[in-house]
């Protein structure tokens, strides 16, 4: 992507997401890997704001304009405003919605508020609110050796691991008020024993138990990049350097030619290769400029080409293959196409990154439109539309489901909808 | 919208976790839906459990408040027939039953009729046929593949919930003051 293209896609996601918007924060449906939340389109407090928060205030680093920096302070107040008593974000658990306690949602929505943190009005604010979130995660998660994935249930998860570690670290070049940076340490040091160290499977980070866990999800392998050259920073460290490098070069020996990742490796005979992300394919591509690879050109423009007329980004590619792990349907199952917050942050981020400086005004308009698009629900073809006031999905002439953007819940979700 | 709740003990009720919690989410999702797009501004439950008490709670929350032409309006929200009859003004009912698939000591012996009440709609979560793909899901990890357990779990969540009447654990009935 050229400058002007990446320009262009930031100011078309912005005028997207700004369209997801409602009292309390970015809302919206959510499509995952793991299930699919349809009828909840409430704010979600979650990993959204990692990106929403990092994109911002980049974009505004990089051009000084003061709607930027409105949408840093909109987006800082959606957390500020939505934490509990207890530290935690009120619904932050993504596909789960609505619950408490997301991981790594919370942490990374606090990463992205100490991101921003230089550039807030209610800076101080935010700055206590994060270590309140992260003092009642350590609280939570902390079982004395490490950081388990949900209360009282011995369990690791590296890339959760590694986004935790990050707003350890983070807060820990802030504030010593806990040993932040003890609780990193041993994030990282927990996702080293899950890194693959020969084979095939070379700088894979596993999913689960170190002894013998055989998923390997490319996209989460990802997402501990940028730990791992953070804790090298931190700590002094040669060996998470090390481990970053051979996690990216795991990546770029599993890329398709066209430019996509397979869903989860299963030790090294068995594969989901559906769905495989389009939006959130972002984080593999920051995985790569972190460490100073190029982006392979195909990986590119599969990213690029992804973004809908409409500004958002389409979530994957094959969810309707998603049990069978045969060929995907045509036309694409709806839940491909459906734009998703939690997952246009990481292209927002990925971009605003890319994003040279410039002035105020370097940005272009947005020219954003509405779209209809056709789509498979379960084996039946339909179509998605979407403006900026609703998402419909409609099979038949009868809609299936119906998302006003400024509600809360989906105002129709038909059973081939929400049972995925 | 407005929750006031007041946990109910139920023996035998199963443990929050797994398929339950899953069906308890997927059936007040269902419920705050409805309720939101009902014009319902307050919601008295009978539940069991404070945990499931916590996540009305959340979902009261993130309801919001709307103001609705006709004002204020209520519903109930219980398990079978544990709890007080419904207020006067309740104008809905989200009843949640224990179907053919949970012990029979979650099951009423009989269901006391609905006078006044017309059934609009009913759903059925943790269904037989969820029940039924724990028998790959099994034989896919005695055979050591993990692949073959994500694509049964996949296909189970398309029979996981279901808005035909079916054999299920759990049942949610909504219905309308005639």
């Amino acid at each position: 992507m050229n400058q002007a293209s990446i320009a262009q896609a930031i100011v078309n996601l912005d005028a997207w997401l700004e369209t997801t918007r409602q009292p309390g924060g970015y809302g919206g449906p959510v499509s995952h890997w793991w299930q699919n939340r349809f009828l909840y389109t409430g704010p979600g407090l979650d990993w959204r704001y990692e990106g929403i928060l990092t994109g911002y205030a980049l974009v505004y680093e990089k051009t000084g304009s003061a709607l930027w920096k409105q949408r840093l302070d909109a987006a800082a107040t959606d957390l500020i405003d939505g934490q509990r008593e207890d530290g935690s974000y009120t619904a932050s658990k993504f596909e789960i919605n609505p619950g408490m306690l997301g991981t790594p949602h919370e942490a990374a929505a606090s990463l992205g508020l100490l991101r921003a943190l230089p550039y807030l009005d209610a800076g101080d604010e935010a700055l206590r609110v994060v270590q309140r979130n992260l003092q009642n995660i350590a609280d939570k998660l902390w079982d004395g050796a490490g950081f388990n994935d949900r209360p009282g249930v011995p369990s690791r998860v590296p890339n959760k691991l590694a986004t935790l570690a990050r707003a350890f670290m983070c807060l820990g070049e802030i504030s010593d008020e806990r040993p932040w940076l003890m609780y990193a340490k041993s994030a990282m040091d927990d996702l080293l024993k899950f890194q693959v160290g020969k084979g095939r499977l070379d700088g894979a980070v596993g999913q689960g138990s170190p002894s013998g866990e055989t998923k390997y999800f490319p996209y989460y392998i990802a997402r501990c990049v940028p730990a791992l050259l953070e804790a090298a920073r931190v700590f002094g460290d040669g060996k998470y350097e090390r481990s970053a490098l051979r996690a990216v070069d795991f990546l770029r020996r599993t890329m398709h030619a066209d430019g996509s990742w397979p869903q989860v490796l299963y030790g090294e005979r068995h594969r989901a290769e559906w769905p495989r992300w389009s939006a959130g394919v972002a984080d593999i591509l920051q995985a790569l400029v972190v460490v100073g690879d190029e982006i392979p050109a195909a990986a590119m423009s599969r990213f690029a080409g992804s973004q809908l007329r409409s500004g958002g980004f389409q979530t994957a590619s094959g969810f309707g293959s998603q049990t069978t792990q045969r060929l995907f349907s045509d036309p694409p199952d709806f839940r491909d196409l459906m734009p998703i917050v939690g997952w246009n942050d990481k292209a927002f981020a990925f971009l605003a990154e890319s994003l040279a400086p410039g002035d105020p005004d370097s940005l272009p308009e947005s020219d954003v439109a509405p779209v209809e698009l056709q789509v498979s629900v379960r084996s039946e073809v339909g179509k998605l539309i979407e403006d900026d006031a609703s998402i419909e999905v409609v099979v038949r002439g009868n809609g299936v489901y119906e998302w006003r953007k400024l509600e809360p819940w989906a105002a129709v979700c038909g059973e081939h909808v929400y049972a995925n | 919208m407005d929750t006031h709740s007041t946990p109910i003990s139920i023996p035998g009720m199963p443990r929050q976790d797994g398929p339950h919690e899953l069906a308890w989410s997927y059936i007040l999702d269902h419920i705050y839906a409805d309720a939101f797009h009902s014009g319902i501004t307050s919601l008295r439950a009978y539940i069991p459990t404070t945990e499931i008490c916590g996540q009305l709670e959340l979902r009261s929350r993130l309801s919001g408040s709307r103001q609705h032409v006709g004002g204020e309006s209520s519903a109930v929200i219980r398990v079978d027939s544990f709890g007080p009859e419904p207020p006067r003004d309740a104008v809905r009912m989200y009843t949640i039953r224990f179907g053919v698939l949970a012990p029979r000591i979650l099951r009423p012996i009989t269901q006391p009729a609905k006078t006044g009440w017309k059934l609009d709609r009913t759903l059925s979560a943790f269904t037989w046929k969820a029940h039924m793909f724990s028998i790959p899901i099994r034989l896919a990890g005695f055979l050591r593949r993990p692949d073959l357990i994500d694509r049964a779990q996949t296909a189970m969540r398309k029979f996981f919930i279901t808005e035909k009447i079916v054999p299920a654990f759990y049942h949610l009935e909504i219905w309308n003051r005639q």
